[in-house]
């Protein structure tokens, strides 16, 4: 099983992270601030004893190593491959070093080996294709000590790999690079023990000696490690930190000891920020040929990275790349993003693009409908400065979107489709929106943005029912389960029904014409689900507490919240004939109880489960007519 | 019925032909809000509807279907590099040291008059052998089970095209009024499982009315059938009367035939809230009903309640039907691993095929049967006497086709001496899709959809209709 984002990555913090990482920042310089300046003064000569305690896990003291036996540490240094982690001791001869890795040769876990003079580090989930390998360029003298240490930033990149000794960086090779899959693996305990000496195979057990062996449960910075290292340039920074730590004055080494604190929370917040998968160019360019009918093996021409000949060049100066590619968009020499980008404003409100291929502006796609206002639009849109507001402000207050929706038979006959504008757009919200819509017409809907997904309700055991491994939908609660639909949390193998039902592109591939059908299952969906019966009775509920006490006014108010207009006499007449039904059918207590407690938030229990009843399922009633479901 | 009615329903039908017929390039074949089929096909149609068995994570040819006596005789004996010829392994064995070839446990024998060869494994499909056509030599592009199974549903091994199943029922529309044209039925084998994903049966770039419906078993066959709890289906009636005027008048005030389609849809959803529970109800099967499917026919979910209901489906008149057995992928263990599966699937795979027969039903009825790809020659893993694995081999591997359109009794393609690669009539599985749609009276180069600027078929530019195997 594959855990998380596949890096390279860049944090995406949420709106509160950001707030509590300046909050963070900016207490962490107020101690900075304080403590300038105080280091004890004077100088001395010769080496101070110092590590950093701040996140060490473990502290072993070593010894002799025989190559037949190593020490086994215990269940200590506990690291996966997405945990932050440090490493150090002093060490001369051959062998493992450092380890939690099954005692085989392609054993499970991390490693730090020497082997021939070079220091090698694995991390291994399966070794021949699920592991970082890297081995240090130079070789190391066998008859000296040294002093060894290994930072890993829990990337599951080669990247995130430190090697330093004698407190500086050593250049690495590396081996493999492609790590996914934890130690820990679908659920398994990862048992090996902390070996100082060994692991990763009998033959490799060390020769020699290793000495002060520390864990961190961080990656220690670059001074740190010069000072671990005990390197002359690092003697200052050293003594203060020994001299903050035991021997300044109290309030600077509480300040000192709040710091350490801080700059682990710090660490521990940037740790749980979101983070998004990107890409990244290529040092140097790969040799790219035109394949002959598009077999892999048969490359014809070399090609360059460039442009189609029909429209405008790269603009002067500008990469080969994609940063290239990103100034060439939006140049305004290129009118096609901007007509591109209002031609999709324009299909989200008239549910036709002025271009009905919105994908395909190319030589297989629609002619415009109507040329000239699409280059208007585009050439507006560039104008405002890309401004997406202003572009939706303008089509919405337009004569044309304001028309009405209403169609006589003989528009119908003449522009089945609408595509000449003679009257106003008719479409079904897409899915986000029926669910979007329906709660907030009840008022229950979050408007909160940003933030991780979210998992409202879902049918049980859809996930489990094809999943590996029994993994099964958790679904939230409270506010999460009444968020925007954006912010759904979507398995793309095992996509939300609901969304699905209502035509939402399954993400698997790139969409950006959905289909808007009208099936049975939509109406199913509506009529059935938690979500729209919860959301059906908090209408009701509406109706009751807002409306004053009369019930043609109560109908009127829920026609309103959901259709943003007051019924027609003969509406009025069949909503009160329903209510009336409704009322009649739930004078039954036992079958009022049971539908008002659909939907996780309680029913309030000042009203009579009768009432509630019959208005939510007046409510629901109107969630499932045409109009409701319909922009018009 | 009255002529204003009956223009709404003009309006309707010509707005619905419209809106599919959009940049499809051919005629649409069917009509989908028709009383009956009245699909329009290329070509004489043998079979109306299709059953696919799919059998998920890859069943081995060799302990099946792939006789190889002479295999015996090289137990043990590393793969020879001739036979394999450089080409990729998956990573689960590109590293083994060694590649023993592991002839199969069990013991084959020619059954029925046609004497196709079959494992002791398939006791009871070895009972209707002269109905069936042995496809040997099915091939794929895919290693993994994802993309293998992406293949094999959808023509194309990255997600986003419509299934085998979406392309039918746009093709064909449906049949029954009460329920989808396209329905899938899962269910969880003894040995090892693979994750299935939506898009086995999804409808990629058609519109989603295309898209397989999942039914489950459990009270809620179809998501979102049941009323909620306190409202019964009186009050759904009474509600659905009321929703129908409210949409009537919406119609008539915008002349809009989406709504007309609407108040058609929930009544259709009203009809499937019976019709789905009695289709999914088995209690008045009768006792042979049972005896016929074998001992899991009673266990709801199981491959061989499964197998019923396909049968029930097909009875009326669902266009596609498709159930995914999973737990075929033995990477070791295999001998009893594959045991077990086929315990829960020869009986019923065979009964099913009895069932249709004695109904009539097979001669219009495609029933085809398979995985998505085959399983190495050599043991995955360490071979002894009566224990090996195989790991995943897409070169060569054996499905089985029966019923309309389908000649009985064929056995097609051969494999080499080690069961590696094919030597004589290939079959890919575009072949295999074009065989199938021909069945159906289409021409798989003619049923296309336009999107993102070119037309789509289920075969890509490929497809050879296998002619061997058709009646």
């Amino acid at each position: 099983m594959k855990y998380g984002n596949s890096p390279p990555l860049v944090p995406a913090p949420t709106r509160e992270q950001q707030a509590a990482l300046a909050d963070l920042e900016r207490r962490i310089g107020e101690i900075d601030a304080s403590l300038r300046g105080r280091d004890g003064g004077g100088s001395r000569d010769g080496t101070v004893g110092w590590t950093p305690s701040s996140g060490l896990v473990a502290e072993l003291a070593g010894g002799d190593f025989d190559g037949k036996k190593a020490f086994d540490a215990g269940d200590i240094a506990k690291f996966d491959i997405d945990d932050r982690f440090t490493l150090s001791g002093w060490v001369s001869g051959e062998g493992a070093v450092f380890s939690k890795m099954a005692d085989t040769a392609r054993g499970r876990g991390y490693g730090v080996y020497l082997e021939g003079g070079r220091v090698h580090v694995h991390l291994t989930s399966n070794y021949n294709d699920d592991a970082i390998r890297m081995e240090s360029v130079e070789a190391l003298s066998p008859s000296r000590r040294y002093h060894l240490l290994v930072t890993y930033t829990g990337s599951r990149m080669a990247e995130g790999v430190g090697v330093y000794v004698d407190g500086k960086a050593v250049e690495m090779k590396v081996l493999l690079d492609v790590l996914y899959r934890p130690f820990r693996n679908a659920g398994r305990v990862f048992k090996e023990p902390f070996r100082v000496g060994g692991g990763g195979g009998p033959e490799r057990i060390f020769k020699g000696r290793i000495e002060d062996v520390r864990a961190w449960d961080r990656v220690l910075r670059e001074d740190e490690i010069a000072a671990i290292a005990d390197r002359p340039e690092a003697r200052e920074a050293k003594r203060r930190w020994l001299y903050l730590e035991q021997a300044a004055p109290p309030e600077a080494r509480e300040a000192w000891k709040r710091r350490l604190a801080l700059e682990r929370e710090r660490e521990a917040l940037e740790r749980s920020f979101p983070t998004v998968m990107v890409m990244e160019e290529r040092p140097a360019r790969k040799d790219t040929f035109l394949l002959l009918r598009g077999a892999y093996d048969k490359p014809g021409e070399k090609v360059e990275p460039g442009v189609p000949a029909a429209l405008p060049p790269l603009p002067g100066g500008a990469p080969k790349d994609r940063l290239g590619l990103a100034r060439w968009l939006v140049d305004p020499q290129n009118p096609l993003t901007a007509r591109v980008a209002v031609n999709r404003f324009w299909q989200m409100y008239f549910g036709t693009g002025l271009v009905k291929t919105v994908e395909d502006f190319g030589s297989q796609g629609e002619a415009p409908s109507h040329p000239e206002l699409l280059d208007w639009l585009a050439t507006e849109f560039i104008r405002s400065g890309w401004d997406v507001k202003a572009m939706q402000r303008l089509i919405v207050t337009s004569a044309t979107y304001r028309q009405s929706s209403r169609a006589t038979p003989e528009l119908l006959q003449r522009d089945p489709e609408n595509r000449l504008l003679a009257r106003g757009p008719r479409v079904r919200l897409p899915a986000e929106m029926v669910r979007d819509q329906a709660l907030a017409a009840a008022g229950l809907l979050v408007e909160k943005q940003g933030g991780p997904s979210v998992k409202p309700y879902q049918p049980e055991g859809l996930w489990k029912d094809i999943s590996m491994q029994d993994m099964d939908y958790v679904q939230s609660h409270g506010p999460d389960l009444y968020r925007r639909s954006m912010y759904t949390f979507w398995k793309r193998t095992i996509a939300p029904p609901m969304m699905m039902n209502f035509d939402a592109a399954n993400r698997e591939a790139c969409v950006v014409r959905e289909n808007r059908t009208n099936t049975p299952l939509q109406a199913l969906n509506l009529m059935n689900d938690v979500t729209f019966l919860e959301a059906a009775r908090f209408i009701g509920q509406r109706m009751l507490k807002e409306a004053g006490p009369d019930p043609a006014a109560r109908l009127r108010h829920g026609f309103r919240l959901v259709l943003a207009r007051t019924p027609s006499t003969a509406e009025e007449q069949v909503l009160r004939d329903n209510l009336r039904f409704h009322l009649d059918y739930f004078a039954d207590a036992a079958k009022a109880k049971e539908f008002v407690a659909v939907g996780e938030s309680p029913a309030d229990p000042a009203l009579s489960a009768r009432e509630l009843a019959a208005y939510g399922a007046v409510a629901s009633l109107l969630l499932n007519m045409d109009e409701a479901v319909t922009k018009e | 019925m009255n002529p204003i009615e009956e223009g709404r329903l003009l309006i309707t039908r010509r707005h619905f032909f419209s809106r599919s017929a959009a940049g499809i390039g051919v005629a649409a074949l069917g009509s989908l809000l028709s009383d009956q089929a009245r699909a329009a096909t290329h070509f004489p149609a043998k079979a109306k509807r299709v059953i696919y068995l799919f059998q998920h994570g890859a069943p081995s040819q060799l302990d099946l279907f792939d006789y190889k006596p002479d295999l015996l005789r090289r137990r043990g004996e590393d793969l020879p590099d001739s036979v394999r010829g450089g080409q990729r392994l998956t990573g689960m064995t590109a590293y083994q040291a060694k590649f023993p070839t592991a002839p199969t446990v069990f013991k084959f024998a020619p059954q029925g008059k046609s004497g196709i060869w079959l494992s002791e494994l398939l006791p009871h499909t070895g009972k209707v052998a002269d109905e069936l056509a042995v496809i040997k030599t099915l091939h794929t592009e895919a290693i993994n089970h994802d993309p293998a199974v992406t293949f094999l549903q959808t023509g194309f091994q990255l997600a986003g095209r419509p299934a085998l199943g979406a392309w039918v029922s746009y093709g064909l529309g449906s049949e029954n009024q009460d329920l989808p044209a396209f329905v899938v039925l899962v269910s969880q084998g003894s040995g090892g499982t693979q994750a299935l994903a939506d898009r086995s049966w999804g409808s990629g770039f058609l519109p989603s009315r295309y898209q397989g419906v999942k039914f489950r078993s459990g009270a809620d066959p179809v998501l979102y059938l049941s009323n909620p709890p306190g409202y019964e289906g009186t009050a759904r009636r009474r509600f659905l009367d009321d929703l129908g005027k409210l949409n009537q008048g919406t119609l008539e005030d915008y002349q809009d035939p989406e709504v007309a389609t609407r108040i058609a849809q929930y009544e259709m959803a009203f009809r499937m809230q019976t019709s789905v529970p009695e289709l999914a109800d088995l209690s008045k099967e009768p006792e042979s009903t049972f005896e016929l499917y074998g001992p899991d026919a009673r266990k709801p979910g199981s491959y061989a309640a499964n197998c019923i209901l396909a049968r029930r489906l097909a009875e009326r008149g669902v266009r596609f039907i498709q159930l995914f057995h999973r737990g075929w992928d033995q990477h070791s263990n295999l001998p009893k691993e594959i045991k077990g599966q086929c315990v829960q699937t020869d009986q019923p795979s065979a009964a099913l095929l009895q069932d249709l027969k004695q109904r009539g039903l097979l001669e219009d009825t495609l029933v085809v049967w398979g995985g998505e790809f085959g399983r190495t020659v050599y043991s995955q893993g360490v071979l002894t006497e009566d224990n090996y694995g195989r790991d995943h081999h897409p070169r060569c591997f054996a499905v089985w086709m029966a019923g309309g359109g389908i000649q009985g009794g064929v056995s097609y393609g051969e494999t080499d001496d080690f069961g590696y690669s094919v030597v004589k009539d290939s079959v890919d599985v575009h072949d295999l899709h074009a065989t199938i749609l021909h069945c159906l009276g289409v021409d798989h180069t003619r049923l296309t959809y336009k999107f993102q600027g070119r037309h789509f078929r289920l075969t890509d530019v490929a497809g050879r209709v296998v002619k061997a195997v058709l009646a």
